[in-house]
């Protein structure tokens, strides 16, 4: 064990004992959240789908719940929950796609889970989570069939996305539904820019469900993402000094 | 009216607004059935009301107070009802008022047969006739006998929900004395005689059409005993108050003289669309009438049924806009109109918002295929080659001669089927440089399309080098699990991909290949080739595999998409990319350092108008929308 | 029953995530096979969702078509090519010349031209990009997107030495100095929010799972 895996270490320990003591004093200091329109014409998206009896779609992207792939992943799984929290009330429930086997049961799991803990099991329909094709394109193939059948308003890119993602959002755009997109990789961000109507950038992917009203942990995760990037620039900036100056590190 | 409880005392029901009969809270009359005067009996604010209108005085003083040794001194302790707080304000007169004949006189008191036949069993017997069933009312002998017989004190818990009835509520069935008389103008045909007619009246006609509606407060199908069949009232009989259980009776028998209908308060009937609504109010016989099948009325027939009443469409006539609407009134009723507005609005489907329109979809599309395909089949316009070869290119070709010859190369390839346009044409050059070298080749893929891409591109090369399958090169084919399955492949290759891809049975294993002799770990691979359309697949292998390459080289070719992302590993002091190369120009460039043009000098020149043909649609889009935007700030 | 089934779930969650977890820093030979078993059952049991996956994929369009819902006819074909092709490849298996046609003629090419109307989307997207978003973000992104693609492809006047040599430098400058700076920032706050998800399902906070 190096000193880079005692560092990782470290950091991974700091970022646990701070989330379970913000979490603890969440209820005293509230998190403050910052407006960000992306979620706000996100719920004012989701209300009025839930009004006119129109689907909310949340795509939870073409990557797996293995590796790197699977922040994004478990971030779209928490907005599922959220999301159909929101439209309990809705003529026509949530549905989740996705471009893996293994997201696409994680996905049936969750909904069938957030419908238990919300007391109606029964609005439970295992088709609501979907997998659309085993490969990124033909995901995206098939995506146009499905958001017009299913009477789609509202689409939600949360999860592990390639190229193909911004072809995804335009078509999702061409059914004339509301878009916000977030995804881990960088050059897909880049695209959702151009096509979505609400493209989210860097962390904002992992902030919908706090914005989406959950409590707890996940607002406090938010505090402590940010005392952690604040404490991660000034270890950058040190080092780029010292650097300059000739010290080596 | 509902079977709300209401406090003793109060003249309008606080559910339904209904006016209740009237308790009496002054001493109880002194014998039954003694005439009361009209004036007596009338409400202060009624009589100041009269006195305001026509300036008469009233008949009679107002009752006294019960002398304070009476015994009853607890009565004056009870909230007063008829007070000054409980009228109109002065000078506001009611439309009721208007249509009620002042009473003539006092009511004989009539007993029905009914009544006659509980009165005896009463005075027979103080138990219930039978089990199971409920006096309908409180015999009004028995209760001034147990009144006679109890001690001065405190009268019994309200809870009992009895009211104090005296003899005359007996007669009266619980309605109070202005009821009474209009009850009394019903029974007699011939009208009043003019001089009692007082002279706030007059003017006030009294057309039969005009009159209020009888509605029956409560309809029950009742038996001989007043007690529908199928309710068992035993368990509540304490909860309806008496002058429900009186008027319960009275309602099955509607033909009664001596019953008074009860009447709707003037605000209610106000506000009731008189000539349609009534063929909803008025009722059928008792047996055509409907069973309430909600609410606490449930089983009973014949009650007031809100459903018909709320959903029954009328026609809004003159008497229904006639309605005195304070300030406070009006501003409620917006308050509601408005959040019925805004409910509708949201309930309205979501606009698109934006216009998308075919057109400049097409225009796009068509732009782009002709700037892409001119090249491609005319061969015009062609671009010249880059004249600078990229600086990484340099050093990747140092690093390629380097590798010993007959050395086995890794090539992973991680891309879709979909981005074959341009990673075959950057990968193209690589592999003809390594083939040359007489490098041995092994692929491998960790997406399920991957090895078929990548005996694509080795047949395809390999053509030109005489490389063979299975003797130069081999297909270690499809790992699946991701970046999971990538770090068990860099430690333990053989455990992780057991069997290849297009490998000849007869020919063993994929590991007993000659191409793949000696290899058993992933450091025994003289170098380590990525080819990945995105930066994620890059970063795993690079993550993931590199540490176990023994310091053998990692090359990463990538899109020029996913450059930026990958560079940083290529330029750090510690780089853990050995080289680089990245899109189209770094191809062409190495073609033409190889001297062997292929794909990349085939898509130079429509990569280039393609390229030129984005530009200026971006570029005209941007001064479009600064043009809409300075149009409407003009406007 | 209800609760002790979820703390056993969110136990065996919270249990093989930490030793994963801990085989990246910590060199425990136990553990170490453990976590090497348990990532072997992750990669069986991905092909297996891909197994799973697949019978979902068929279940909805069988639904579809047998409620003759809207775009039926398109859920037959996919149904009709995922069944043949799965004969097929039973048949002949995944690697004679068959399937390697189908996938050259059929598959790589559809999948081709979606990443061609993936350009023609990007470029709408981009035309449009200044009429429903004008701020400056949109602004600079759209600028940085001319300057780079002018610095990268072929020029039409020919190589003139002069203007290719500056937006090609100009294109070295915006990519790999401000694009990947701002990359790395941008990766930094990802990986932040990467960890803090995976630590809230360590720590039993967030369940995206069934009770």
């Amino acid at each position: 064990m190096g000193l880079n895996d005692l560092l990782a270490i470290g950091v991974l320990a700091a970022f646990a004992v701070l989330l379970i003591v913000r979490t603890g004093t969440e209820r005293r200091w509230p998190t403050a959240l910052r407006a960000l329109p992306a979620f706000t014409e996100l719920r004012r998206a989701v209300e009025q789908a839930v009004e006119a009896g129109q689907r909310v779609h949340l795509s939870l992207g073409t990557g797996t719940l293995i590796g790197s792939e699977s922040g994004p992943a478990l971030a779209g799984l928490s907005a599922l929950m959220r999301t159909t929290e929101l439209t309990l009330e809705s003529d026509r429930a949530t549905v989740a796609s996705s471009g893996s086997g293994a997201v696409a049961a994680a996905s049936q799991d969750a909904l069938r889970g957030m419908l238990g803990r919300l007391g109606s099991p029964g609005l439970y329909r295992w088709t609501n989570g979907r997998m659309l094709g085993p490969t990124p394109f033909s995901y995206v193939a098939t995506l146009p069939t499905m958001l017009e059948g299913d009477r789609v308003s509202v689409n939600i890119f949360m999860g592990h996305f390639g190229p193909e993602g911004a072809l995804a959002a335009d078509m999702a755009a061409r059914q004339k539904g509301f878009v916000l997109a977030g995804t881990d990789a960088i050059p897909s961000q880049a695209l959702f820019f151009a096509i979505a109507d609400q493209p989210l950038i860097g962390e904002e992917t992992f902030a919908l469900g706090p914005y989406l009203g959950a409590g707890g942990m996940q607002r406090a995760s938010l505090r402590v993402q940010d005392l952690l990037r604040v404490a991660l620039i000034v270890i950058i900036l040190i080092g780029t000094l010292l650097r300059t100056f000739g010290i080596g590190l | 009216m509902c079977q709300t409880e209401n406090e003793i005392g109060a003249e309008f029901c606080r559910l339904c607004h209904a006016r209740l009969p009237e308790t009496p809270i002054g001493p109880p009359p002194e014998s039954e059935g003694e005439a009361v005067s009209d004036a007596g009996q009338m409400p202060d604010w009624l009589s100041r009301l009269r006195q305001e209108v026509s300036g008469e005085t009233p008949s009679s003083p107002p009752p006294e107070k019960p002398a304070a040794d009476d015994g009853l001194e607890w009565l004056g302790e009870m909230p007063q009802v008829v007070g000054e707080e409980e009228g109109p304000p002065p000078g506001e007169v009611p439309e009721w008022v208007g249509e009620t004949q002042p009473p003539s006189g006092a009511q004989e008191g009539e007993v029905p047969e009914w009544l006659a036949r509980i009165r005896a069993k009463a005075k027979g017997s103080d138990a219930p006739e039978a089990e199971g069933t409920v006096e309908p009312f409180q015999e009004p002998e028995a209760d001034e006998a147990m009144a006679e017989e109890s001690p001065p004190g405190p009268p019994p818990p309200v809870s009992e929900g009895a009211p104090v009835i005296g003899e005359e509520q007996s007669d009266s069935l619980g309605l109070p004395e202005w009821l009474m008389g209009a009850q009394a103008q019903e029974q007699a045909p011939e009208k009043p005689s003019e001089p009692e007619r007082p002279a706030w009246l007059e003017g006030v006609t009294s057309d039969e059409s005009q009159e209020l509606p009888r509605v029956p407060a409560l309809v029950i199908e009742s038996d001989e005993s007043g007690v529908p069949a199928d309710i068992d009232l035993s368990d509540i009989s304490s909860a309806i108050p008496d002058w429900m259980a009186e008027d319960a009776p009275a309602e099955s028998k509607p033909d009664r003289p001596d019953l008074a209908p009860a009447t709707l308060p003037a605000w209610l009937e106000a506000m009731r669309p008189v000539d349609t609504f009534r063929s909803v109010v008025e009722f059928d016989s008792t047996e055509e009438q409907a069973v309430e099948a909600a609410g606490p009325l449930a089983g009973l027939r014949g009650v007031l049924l809100a459903e018909p009443v709320v959903a029954m469409p009328r026609a809004p006539t003159g008497e229904t806009t006639r309605l005195d609407v304070n300030e406070k009134q009006f501003a409620q009723a917006e308050l509601l109109h408005r959040l019925v507005e805004q409910e509708k609005q949201e309930a309205r489907p979501r606009p698109a918002e934006r216009r998308r329109p075919g057109v400049l979809r097409w225009v796009v599309g068509a732009s782009l295929l002709v700037a892409v395909g001119l090249p491609a089949i005319l061969g015009f316009p062609s671009f010249d080659l880059p004249a600078f070869a990229p600086v990484d290119l340099a050093s990747l070709v140092g690093l390629v001669e380097t590798i010993p010859a007959e050395s086995t190369a890794l090539l992973v390839f991680d891309y879709e089927p979909g981005m074959t346009g341009e990673m075959e044409a950057v990968t193209g050059p690589l592999v003809s440089h390594l083939m040359e070298r007489g490098i041995v080749m092994a692929t491998l893929s960790t997406r399920p399309g991957g090895p078929a891409l990548a005996e694509r591109l080795m047949a395809r090369v390999g053509a030109t080098h005489n490389y063979i399958r299975g003797e130069d090169f081999v297909h270690l084919g499809y790992l699946p699990g991701g970046p999971a399955a990538v770090e068990l492949f860099a430690t333990a290759p053989q455990e992780a991909v057991p069997s290849g891809y297009l490998q000849d049975p007869e020919a063993g294993s994929v590991w007993e290949s000659p191409v793949l002799t000696g290899v058993q770990a992933l450091s025994d691979f003289a170098v380590l080739v990525v080819i990945t359309s995105g930066s994620d697949d890059a970063r795993v292998w690079i993550e993931q595999a590199q540490p176990h390459l023994g310091g053998n080289p990692l090359v990463a070719v990538v899109s020029a998409g996913a450059e930026p992302l990958v560079r940083p590993y290529y330029e750090s002091t510690a780089p853990k990319v050995a080289g680089m190369l990245s899109g189209l120009t770094s191809a062409t460039a190495y073609e033409q350092r190889l001297g062997r043009p292929s794909l990349a000098h085939a898509r130079w020149s429509s990569y280039g108008l393609g390229l030129l043909a984005v530009e200026v649609l971006i570029v005209l889009g941007a001064l479009g929308g600064l043009t809409s935007l300075a149009l409407r700030l003009r406007r | 029953m209800r609760t002790g089934l979820q703390i056993i779930w969110t136990a065996i969650a919270i249990g093989f995530g930490l030793i994963v977890l801990q085989g990246y820093f910590i060199d425990i030979p136990g553990l170490e096979s453990l976590r090497t078993i348990i990532l072997q059952w992750a990669v069986i049991l991905a092909a297996a969702a891909l197994l799973f996956g697949l019978g979902n994929l068929m279940a909805v369009h069988l639904a579809k078509i047998g409620g003759q819902e809207p775009g039926w006819p398109y859920s037959a074909l996919l149904v009709v090519a995922l069944v043949g092709t799965l004969i097929v490849g039973l048949l002949f298996g995944q690697e004679s010349t068959l399937i390697l046609s189908l996938f050259q003629y059929v598959q790589q090419p559809v999948e081709a031209t979606l990443a061609g109307l993936l350009a023609i989307s990007l470029t709408l997207g981009a035309v449009r990009l200044l009429s429903r978003r004008r701020d400056l973000r949109t602004t600079v992104f759209l600028a940085t997107a001319v300057i780079v693609m002018l610095g990268t492809g072929p020029w039409l006047i020919g190589n003139n030495q002069g203007f290719q040599q500056i937006f090609t430098g100009a294109r070295a400058w915006v990519s790999q100095v401000w694009a990947t700076g701002a990359a790395r920032g941008l990766l930094l706050g990802v990986a932040l929010g990467a960890t803090a998800t995976g630590l809230r399902v360590l720590l039993g906070a967030d369940r995206p799972y069934g009770d």
